[in-house]
């Protein structure tokens, strides 16, 4: 099976690699200590995840006060779905990987932790983004506005698109007056000094026909001496924060998920230092492939390492349960109602 | 495991295990997506959480049983990293079983200020 | 990513076999660097690999910091000495109780059990090293360094003292001062400062050492055994190790991660323990028990094991019941998981709970006691030699039943919680840690000093020391008995003088100043044989195990050719027995020795910037969060040089027997030169 980047296969080399079996127990030191190490990162973790349920139990909103958190509202179960299957077909190619290994086939033993380390960092980042998410949680507002030709126009609008920060509605508004209410400008151009004709295209929420305004824009760079020591702003700057002349008369919050943080709640706590603990797992394993693969183009790699490989792998697929475990009773039994 | 005494030996052993390995992962996916689903089919709770805890186990044996391959090594390591899990598991279900609702002190907590309350 | 002896053929062709490693030319690693094997004296020491000289460090550790866990004890017994006394302050007094208890179970007993670990296993089981020799320096200087980063606050503690900080800090306390299993919220970031920053960090440390330690003597024992030397014909000295080494890799996970929560409620503001946001403390107390309890035996499995050892030494006689006593050493860790709720009766755990814990606390005594009974078969009918160990270890049996005793009075709840955080819990524990693993300890000392240094320890001051240690120790805890029942409180900072507790306070203190004389005396004595006594033969005591076989000292190599095992006590049979031992064949190639390395001591230094800077990022020094992520940097870079650097390993040519040119006669196998 060995591609012609593989080495010659030698005999002397598989003896080798056997004489390490050549303990008390028939098992190789390194693997010992390896699943060694695993039995005891199993109390490890399971320390961790009782907290977590423990606090699952105690308060049935995560929090001793209710609202404080949204689980099911701030999980995203599509996103963590796919992470886990993603964590598992890496687990899949590590196993090939240590099976390449041990077969003398080091260039596939290359590509596959090639992909290991890819698929690694694709979980890794649906962490990163799943965190940021959480974080800053989620809303949803609808607005009533007035547009400068007497047009009414509402809408509403769900976090992430234009809010950075839903902790309050108050702070929600003023980003979104600063958002634009979605409007795309068409066009924009100076008329005379000072004065600029625009044109506005507003999508329409509901899938119809964009409303389309037009109108002219009056800019006194005086009148812009902005707070935050930014001297004068651009004609073009500062008809945005001017709202196109639109009014805004109602803006309301309809529903919202509160941001989850370290110190916000029990339930923050508990997930995020039980989840990170396990990120952190997965960043380790992705650092020791890499120097593997690394070192693999080094003249000291041989066959005679398919037992580094494998402890490596053994440490893989163990970040592999923990996510098992992890999947199962921190994200997907929040979904079972009255659980 | 039987050692190979040769290469090719060695290469047969590890590409029979190449369709065992492929099974085993798409079978796991599978597993997954039944989790994934159960959890919104309209069934009793004990059901359902019967239903994830058997479906986990699965997998985790699965993992490693072959992928970590203890079925094809010393029984030794399936022992040891079995003494982890079992005091690991003793440990977890005796501590949840040792907190209830009933020792929360609510008035401790209460004077926490209330943090933003749900709208609408 | 370390070496493990066994990849010895691999690098075979790289040397040739010399009987001295001077003569060998300096080493190159894979990273072109020059190895550290050629150096002598203190570089020598610090890059070490070798298990007998890792064995004597952690040794030495150890007896200073049971030299300064003691000063910190006779503090405590000074300020408690007479009523409503104020020799020391009630912050000074709560940190001396912290660190004294702190310092004696992680930097004392713990590093000692260790240093006879190191020292003994390898020589026990037939093997020429640990399985990892660079993972078993890691330990020691990663214990250093947590031990470094404990202690490292007192001197913050006299800077405060003397008024380097000013005067308007909130909290003052710069030394641990939240007892050693620190209770939040007593341990939150509102009642105490940077103290339990070092106390936290120094114990992740610390906990860090003990687990490589401790994964490293399991593969050694499982892996690394000579031929012959079956897993029922170990020493139970070894056997103990493993058993210990075992509930160490599960305990200690369970305070990394209490610990760590406690370290993010107090840097990050999480709500762990944070009852006001939710968190609950009890917690923190059940984590700590779940490792706290199996510790308890961690600490005390050691010391039966070298008792169970001495025993039989001076009986003549096998060890009594071999198999139970394994058996029973097991049991007991095992279910020594299963009681840790013990510790906490008065919590209100409900009924169900307390009868279930209380149940299994009383089954524990039942292999404890079982050890016990076997050890008085070992004596019955032997031609018992009261040397200064055998002293030692008879103390051990009856000291630590009286512990034992008490502890059975604690497992029935009710009186629990009449006994709970009195003095009588202090003599309680004490009786089992002083009287049970002290005196095992002490007694593999003077067991085994003949064996490390080739020196005997002055027998005549032994016996002074066992009778001043024996006599000090139970004229300062007995009376604790009866002042814990009459209701004084544990900890307390002082009393008052009509409580009825003033005479047996005042004799308590004196007794404490006798043990402490004994224990000193006994320090000096292994001080001044390990430069001055005279040397003695290699099997002194008439030894059962494998240790004695070997020449001594013993030679970096510990045997020139492989002993195969014929029988438990093997050496014992091999003497007056009919089994002789066999020797394996040596190869011709010499013998495969690691090669040295500076990097574990770099991962050692890495881990005490680190400690150190933590605690000065919750003091709030600038940058010293930079300092942090740098001594985290040093030890990664410490362990990717470590795994670039190579195995490497020289080979040795032992002196053959008969060797006239040998100049170091002592070098040749005493088993085969008797013979």
């Amino acid at each position: 099976m060995a591609t012609s980047a593989n080495p010659p296969l030698d005999e002397k080399l598989l003896e080798r690699i056997h004489a390490d079996q050549n303990t008390n127990t028939g098992i190789e030191n390194k693997k010992l200590i390896m699943w060694l190490f695993l039995a005891s990162d199993c109390m490890f973790f399971g320390t961790l995840i009782s907290t977590h349920l423990i606090y699952r139990k105690l308060y049935p909103f995560g929090h001793p006060q209710e609202g404080a958190v949204n689980i099911t509202g701030t999980f995203d179960i599509e996103l963590t779905s796919f992470s886990t299957f993603i964590l598992l077909m890496s687990s899949f190619l590590m196993a090939l990987a240590v099976s390449a290994m041990h077969k003398g086939a080091i260039q596939s033993f290359r590509n596959y932790t090639f992909g290991v380390i890819l698929f690694g960092l694709v979980f890794l980042g649906g962490q990163v983004y799943e965190f940021q998410h959480f974080f800053h949680g989620q809303g949803w507002y609808e607005w009533k506005a007035t547009a400068p030709d007497g047009q009414e126009v509402v809408g509403n609008e769900a976090n992430g698109r234009y809010f950075k920060d839903v902790a309050s509605a108050a702070a929600a508004k003023e980003s979104f007056l600063h958002e634009h209410y979605g409007v795309k400008i068409e066009s924009f151009a100076a008329q005379k000094p000072n004065e600029f004709k625009y044109k506005l295209k507003l999508p329409s929420k509901t899938g119809g026909e964009p409303m389309i305004f037009t109108g002219v824009y009056e800019y006194h760079p005086e009148a812009h001496h902005a707070e935050d020591g930014e001297s004068y702003l651009k004609p073009r700057e500062a008809f945005k924060h001017d709202n196109f002349g639109f009014t805004l008369d109602e803006f309301k919050q309809v529903k919202q998920v509160p941001g989850l943080s370290l110190q916000n709640s029990v339930f923050g706590s508990t997930f995020y230092v039980m989840t990170g603990t396990h990120g952190t797992h997965v960043a380790i394993g992705i650092l020791w492939l890499f120097s593997m693969l690394v070192f693999s183009y080094t003249k000291n790699f041989s066959v005679i390492n398919a037992v580094d490989v494998e402890i490596a792998g053994l440490y893989w697929h163990f970040v592999d349960i923990v996510w098992i475990v992890i999947f199962t009773v921190v994200y997907l039994v929040e979904y079972i109602p009255s659980a | 495991m039987g050692h190979a005494t040769t290469w090719k030996e060695a290469a047969k052993i590890e590409n029979s295990r190449y369709h065992t390995f492929f099974n085993l992962a798409m079978f796991l996916a599978v597993l997954t997506g039944i989790e994934i689903v159960i959890i919104f089919l309209p069934w009793a709770t004990w059901l359902v959480m019967g239903g994830l805890i058997v479906l986990s186990v699965i997998k985790f044996f699965a993992v490693i049983l072959w992928f970590m391959h203890l079925i094809y090594d010393k029984i030794l390591l399936f022992w040891l990293f079995m003494t982890g899990m079992v005091i690991a598991t003793g440990t977890m279900i005796a501590l949840m079983l040792l907190f209830s609702y009933e020792d929360v002190d609510e008035e401790a907590i209460a004077s926490v200020d209330p943090v933003v309350q749900m709208v609408a | 990513m370390s070496t493990a002896t066994a990849d010895a053929p691999h690098h075979a062709d790289h040397h040739h076999a010399v009987a001295d490693k001077s003569q060998l030319a300096p080493e190159k690693s894979w990273l072109g660097l020059n190895r550290p094997d050629r150096h002598s004296g203190w570089i020598d020491w610090l890059t070490t690999v070798d298990h007998k000289k890792i064995g004597v460090m952690y040794g030495a550790f150890a007896l200073f910091f049971f030299l300064l866990g003691g000063v910190e004890a006779l503090m405590i017994r000074v300020q408690l000495a007479v009523p409503e006394n104020d020799f020391i302050t009630a912050q000074l007094y709560n940190q001396f109780f912290t660190m004294h208890g702190t310092t004696m179970i992680f930097l004392g007993v713990m590093p000692l059990s260790a240093a006879f670990f190191n020292f003994l296993v390898p020589l026990q089981i037939g093997a020429r090293d640990v399985a990892f020799p660079r993972l078993n320096a890691f330990s020691l200087w990663t214990f250093v360094a947590g031990a470094f980063v404990l202690n490292v606050s007192w001197f913050f503690q006299f800077a405060h003292t003397v008024g380097w900080f000013g005067q308007d800090l909130r909290l003052t306390d710069m030394a641990p001062a939240g007892g050693w299993f620190g209770y939040v919220p007593l341990t939150s970031a509102e009642y105490t400062g940077i103290g339990t920053d070092f106390w936290i960090v120094g114990l992740q440390i610390l906990g860090v050492a003990s687990l490589a330690a401790s994964f490293n003597f399991i593969v050694t024992i499982l892996n690394m055994r000579a031929p012959g030397m079956t897993m029922m014909r170990l020493p139970v000295f070894t056997w103990m190790t493993l058993i210990t080494s075992f509930l160490i890799i599960f305990a200690f996970p369970a305070i990394t991660i209490a610990l760590a929560e406690l370290m993010f409620d107090r840097y990050f503001g999480t709500n762990f323990f944070r009852v006001e946001a939710g968190g609950q403390p009890i917690l923190w107390q059940h984590l700590f028990w779940v490792f706290g309890h199996p510790e308890v035996y961690i600490l005390v499995l050691p010391a039966m094991g070298i008792v169970s050892e001495i025993l039989p030494t001076f009986s003549k006689k096998p060890l009594f019941g071999y198999p139970i006593i394994v058996f029973s050493g097991a049991v007991i860790g095992f279910l020594g998981f299963a009681v840790w709720s013990h510790h906490m009766f008065t919590t209100g755990l409900g009924k169900i709970a307390t009868a279930a814990f209380s149940l299994l606390t009383m089954a524990i005594a039942v292999p404890t006691g079982v050890k016990i009974f076997n050890w008085m078969g070992t004596l019955w009918g032997g031609r018992i030699k009261f040397t200064v160990p055998m002293v030692f270890a008879l103390g051990f049996i009856w000291m630590f039943m009286m512990g034992g005793f008490t502890g059975i009075m604690h497992s029935a709840a009710p009186a629990d919680a009449q006994q709970q955080d009195s003095y009588f819990v202090v003599a309680h524990f004490h009786y089992v840690l002083l009287g049970g693993v002290l005196l095992g300890l002490l007694a593999g000392l003077y067991f085994w000093t003949p064996k490390i240094f080739g020196r005997m320890l002055n027998q005549k001051l032994g016996y002074w020391t066992a009778f001043l240690v024996i006599a000090g120790f139970n004229i300062t805890f007995f009376p604790m008995h009866y002042l814990g029942l009459t209701g004084m409180p544990r900890r307390t900072h002082t009393y008052l003088g009509d409580m009825g507790w003033n005479l047996w306070n005042h004799v308590a203190t004196i007794g404490a100043f006798i043990l402490g004389i004994g224990v000193l005396l006994c320090f000096v004595n292994i001080v001044w044989t390990a430069l001055k006594g005279k040397p003695c033969e290699s099997d002194p005591w008439d030894g059962r195990t494998l240790e004695w076989s070997t020449p001594t000292p013993v030679p970096a190599y510990n045997f020139a050719r492989t002993p195969v095992v014929q029988a438990r006590d093997c050496f014992w049979v091999h003497k007056h027995g009919d089994k002789k031992m066999d020797f394996m064949d040596d190869g011709g190639h010499g013998i495969h020795m690691p090669s040295q390395s500076w990097f574990p001591l770099l991962c050692g230094f890495g881990f005490a910037v680190f400690g150190v800077s933590m605690a000065m990022l919750a003091a709030g020094v600038p940058l010293a969060g930079y300092f942090a992520i740098g001594g985290l940097v040093a030890v990664t870079l410490g362990i990717y040089l470590w795994a670039l650097e190579g195995p490497g390993g020289y080979h040795l040519d032992p002196p053959k027997e008969g060797d006239e040119e040998s100049d170091e006669p002592t070098d040749a196998p005493a088993a085969q030169a008797a013979h």
